[in-house]
């Protein structure tokens, strides 16, 4: 069953038609990747999938239901979770608290609860702090609990941000470049996590430049150029389809 | 009530019409620095009080009104992008919050340099032109009125050309639109920013000369000014000049004719509780329960 | 309970019962009435200052007209007592409520907006108050003002001297000290820095930052009727003059100085501001002929400008340090 499917979407930026008329379903608890050169509008379907802006045209849905008009914390209580290219953490804060944040969705004391410290709150700051332990220690950095989040170094930063979305215990999990700037070992232990993502029963859609990696990866790849989408298929079409091909090797001559 | 006839009426939306005028050449001016700067700038107000009183000030030397009207207009232009200079240069890249703090900060400085200078006596300033009031359709109207809103309607003119017809105002709107991109083209944001400074000081300077001769001129003038102005911008959508320009008249309209048909203690009250109308008028417009409505209802006819 | 998060708070508990024990023990060497009183207004502030830090700090949101929920406060607490004799702490907490609904429907409206127009709203809606207090005679008494506040009781006490009253106002202030140290120190606070360093991001984990930020507003709202009440009490009489726009951007100046990235940088606004008015109300005019109250704005502005340009994170913070934690963590 398709847990995610994108309809027809549209977006304009002014003039610029990022993405133009593209559908996508996502199976459930399967590895899909979307590649394409950059600028093809990956990170833009992105945004639009966890609701950052709407699109122009089109429908999102999240197993069968549609997202349109929801908010972005809205859809994180649907169970979509992401990061960004950029990572974006927090950086006024510790990396604890970082994946605490992310515990939110999950966690209900109201101010007067929380400004008297009442015992509903204790515990829930417990179960926080067990809880945001518990995927800091997924991601490996159970050890730098306290650091600032802007202090480390950008690939353990783009960690804890996949640890923040997990934190939520989205259902689907929207992964943008989280290879890049990695070293070779960096990215084992990533395709490593990625496996464990998958089997806590989290379907990954992953934006990722990186072939070697995506076809190790990837059950199944949709490829984006120029805003459309120009295939889709397992790793093994895709590596012979010929308009894929072309447009990388497009992008390798430009 | 009172029975009114049209004379009166007409009255209400004439004096109205000039004392929105100010609030336009006002609004103008906030609209100005926060289309180029993203600052609201809360000191707007002071630039016609320091106008109106250099005004003074000049012609009590001995200016004939016209040269005291250019020099003081200079003076503040002046003013205006000094304080750019020491106030928002140094912090470009602030978080708003700091950004309208500061701005807070120079209008008390100026306020209290202005008590300093000129005491807390209020000044008066001649008519330009003095003389019988006007009558027109049983309408009285006094012939500085007349004088406000022509020379408001020069400097919209000159505005309009500067900003649509020459080179720099090509520049200021690029940076209005878009800093980065504007100085990719060769424009400096940090010019701009400081001739949006200057253009609003001059507005600002303007509105407090030409009002000064119906209106005392005293230290805290500008406040309620600046204030009214920033209603009269918000009404006009805060990013769009002719729309700064309809909310100042608007604004003018509406208190004049409920300090007629109201009362006149209720007639500054009247213009805040209009913020807050067009505040929650704007949210409604961009509710996104609201939007996903009328989406879904798109969605079952197409 | 893991013993590293314990330390994370103890900075907080030890300066709690450190300032309990300085507020404590100031009466006994502080014996001038007129300090005393100061004390008191610095208390009145300091309550104040803590909402508009939390709200400036925190929820990133200014507001310029935060003394008209002041006002809302003190003159809902002087109406209901002496008009209709309500029971003070009744009418206290009427005007909490009366004051909280108030910020909640505005900020209800603004934070649908993006971009800074609460500074707007609330600078409209200090106008508006203000000038309804001139205006509404018969209900405030006009500019002339309402006398005949009652004291304060509790059962046969009474809050009849400068001394129980510093007690009462300063109890009030550290508990509401502590309880927005237990927020800041919660979900909640960590939910108001996250939006603060990227709203976007804190959106993409669930959180809504136009509802936190209308927490705060309202908050911060219920913190300055409260110390309304606590100010027409010690009055025992209110007119609308300490309510005018001055004394919004007092309260600003207060905040800024403060601090905005700790709310304990409150107290020491509130007192800086207020012992520097006292200062310089008494020596302004040595130097300055003629000089009146109106003259020592020009201070605050400067001051506000400066610690804008230079301390934007405030004074407190800019001298101390940034460190949140003690400094036995290794920071590579
Ligand atoms: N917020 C935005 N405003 C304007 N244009 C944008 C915005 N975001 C993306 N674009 C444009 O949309 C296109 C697709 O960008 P993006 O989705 O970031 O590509 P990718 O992630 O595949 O590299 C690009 O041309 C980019 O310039
Ligand atoms: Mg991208």
């Amino acid at each position: 069953m398709a847990i995610l499917q994108i309809e027809k979407i549209s977006k304009q930026f002014g003039g610029v038609a990022a993405l133009k008329d593209v559908s996508l379903d996502v199976e459930e608890h399967r590895i899909t990747a979307l590649i394409g050169p950059n600028g093809a509008g990956k990170t833009t379907l992105f945004n639009i999938v966890a609701g950052t802006f709407p699109p122009t045209a089109g429908a999102v849905r999240l197993a069968g239901q549609l997202l349109n008009g929801m908010q972005a914390h809205e859809r994180v209580q649907l169970g979509i979770g992401r990061t960004f290219q950029n990572a974006l953490l927090f950086d006024n804060m510790t990396v604890l608290e970082n994946v605490m944040v992310g515990c939110h969705p999950r966690s209900h004391t109201g101010i007067v609860a929380c400004g008297l410290r009442l015992p509903a709150m204790r515990r829930e700051e417990e179960f926080i702090y067990l809880e945001a332990m518990k995927y800091l220690n997924l991601v490996g950095l159970g050890l730098h609990t306290d650091e600032l989040a802007s202090n480390l170094p950008f690939g353990q930063q783009r960690l804890v941000a996949i640890a923040r979305s997990l934190a939520a215990e989205p259902r689907l999990l929207l992964l943008d470049e989280p290879a890049a700037g990695l070293n070779a070992l960096e990215k084992m232990d990533l395709i490593d996590l990625v496996r464990r993502i998958q089997e806590m029963g989290v379907t990954v859609l992953l934006v990722e430049h990186d072939m070697t990696l995506v076809m190790q990866l990837a059950e199944w790849i949709a490829v984006l150029d120029a805003g459309r989408k120009i295939a889709e298929g397992t790793p093994a079409e895709i590596r012979r389809n010929r308009q894929v091909i072309a447009a990388y090797l497009g992008e390798e001559e430009a | 009530m009172p029975d009114y006839g049209f004379g009166d009426y007409l009255q209400f939306v004439l004096s109205g019409l000039s004392t929105g005028s100010i609030y336009a050449l006002v609004a103008l001016g906030i609209v100005i620095i926060y289309s180029v700067t993203g600052i609201i700038n809360l000191a707007q107000g002071e630039y016609t009080m320091l106008g109106a009183m250099f005004a003074v000030t000049f012609y009590k030397w001995g200016l004939p009104l016209p040269l005291a009207f250019a020099a003081s207009v200079i003076v503040v232009i002046l003013i205006g992008m000094l304080i750019e200079r020491l106030t928002v240069k140094p912090v470009r890249s602030a978080s708003p919050v700091t950004l309208i703090i500061i701005t807070v900060g120079v209008s008390i400085i100026i306020r209290g340099v202005a008590l300093l200078i000129w005491g807390a006596t209020p000044y008066s300033l001649p008519e330009f032109t003095p003389g019988a009031p006007l009558t027109l359709f049983g309408a009285i109207l006094s012939r500085q009125r007349l004088w406000i809103m022509g020379v408001t309607a020069l400097v919209l003119a000159l505005l309009y050309y500067l900003l649509e017809r020459t080179l720099l105002g090509k520049a200021l709107r690029a940076c209005a639109i878009n800093q980065t991109a504007a100085s990719f083209m060769g424009v400096s944001p940090g010019q701009m920013s400081l001739l949006s400074f200057a253009l609003s000081a001059a507005l600002g300077a303007v509105a407090g000369i030409v009002i000064a001769p119906l209106t005392l001129v005293s230290y805290n003038m500008g406040l309620m000014l600046g204030l009214k102005g920033f209603v009269a911008a918000v009404i006009g959508g805060l990013v769009s000049a002719p729309g700064a320009v309809i909310g100042g008249l608007l604004l003018g309209v509406i208190e004049s004719l409920s300090a007629g048909l109201i009362s006149s203690g209720m007639k500054d009250a009247i213009a805040f509780l209009a913020l807050f109308v067009v505040l929650l008028w704007r949210a409604e417009e961009v509710t996104p329960r609201l939007r996903s409505l009328l989406r879904r209802q798109s969605e079952v006819e197409g | 309970m893991n013993i590293g998060r314990f330390w994370h708070r103890a900075p907080n508990v030890f300066g709690l019962i450190l300032f309990a024990i300085f507020l404590a023990i100031t009466p006994l060497w502080v014996q001038s009435n007129y300090l005393l009183s100061t004390a008191i207004f610095i208390g009145i502030a300091a309550i104040l200052t803590l909402g508009l830090a939390l709200l400036m700090g925190y929820a990133g949101q200014i507001s310029l007209g935060h003394a008209a929920f002041y006002a809302m406060g003190a003159y809902t607490s002087a109406i209901l007592t002496v008009k209709f004799a309500y029971s003070p702490w009744l009418a206290m907490a009427l005007g909490v409520l009366i004051t909280g609904t108030l910020a909640y429907l505005i900020g209800k409206v603004i934070f649908r907006l993006s971009g800074h127009y609460l500074a707007l709203a609330t600078l409209a809606l200090g106008v508006i108050v203000f000038l309804a207090l001139g205006e509404f005679r018969g209900l405030t008494g006009g500019p002339s003002g309402l006398p005949g506040v009652p004291q304060l009781t509790i059962g046969g006490f009474s809050f009849d001297n400068d001394v129980k009253y510093y007690y009462l106002v300063w109890a009030v202030f550290w508990l509401l000290l502590a309880f927005s140290l237990n927020v800041v120190n919660s979900r909640i606070g960590r939910a108001l820095r996250a939006i603060h360093a990227s709203e976007i991001a804190a959106e993409s984990v669930g959180v809504d930052a136009s509802r936190f930020k209308l927490r705060v507003l309202v908050l911060s709202a219920v913190y300055a009727s409260l110390a309304g009440s606590l100010y027409v009490h010690y009055m025992r009489f209110v007119s609308p003059q300490p309510f005018d726009f001055n004394a919004s951007v007092r309260l600003v100046v207060m905040a800024a100085v403060g601090g905005l990235a700790s709310v304990w940088g409150a107290p020491f606004g509130a007192a800086a501001v207020i012992l520097l008015t006292v200062l310089l109300r008494d020596t302004l005019p040595f130097f300055i002929k003629n000089a009146s109250g109106e003259h020592t704005v020009i201070v605050y502005g400067v001051i506000l400008v400066l610690i804008m340009i230079f301390m934007p994170e405030g004074l407190t913070s800019g001298l101390l340090k940034r460190r949140r934690w003690p400094s036995f963590r290794s920071k590579k």
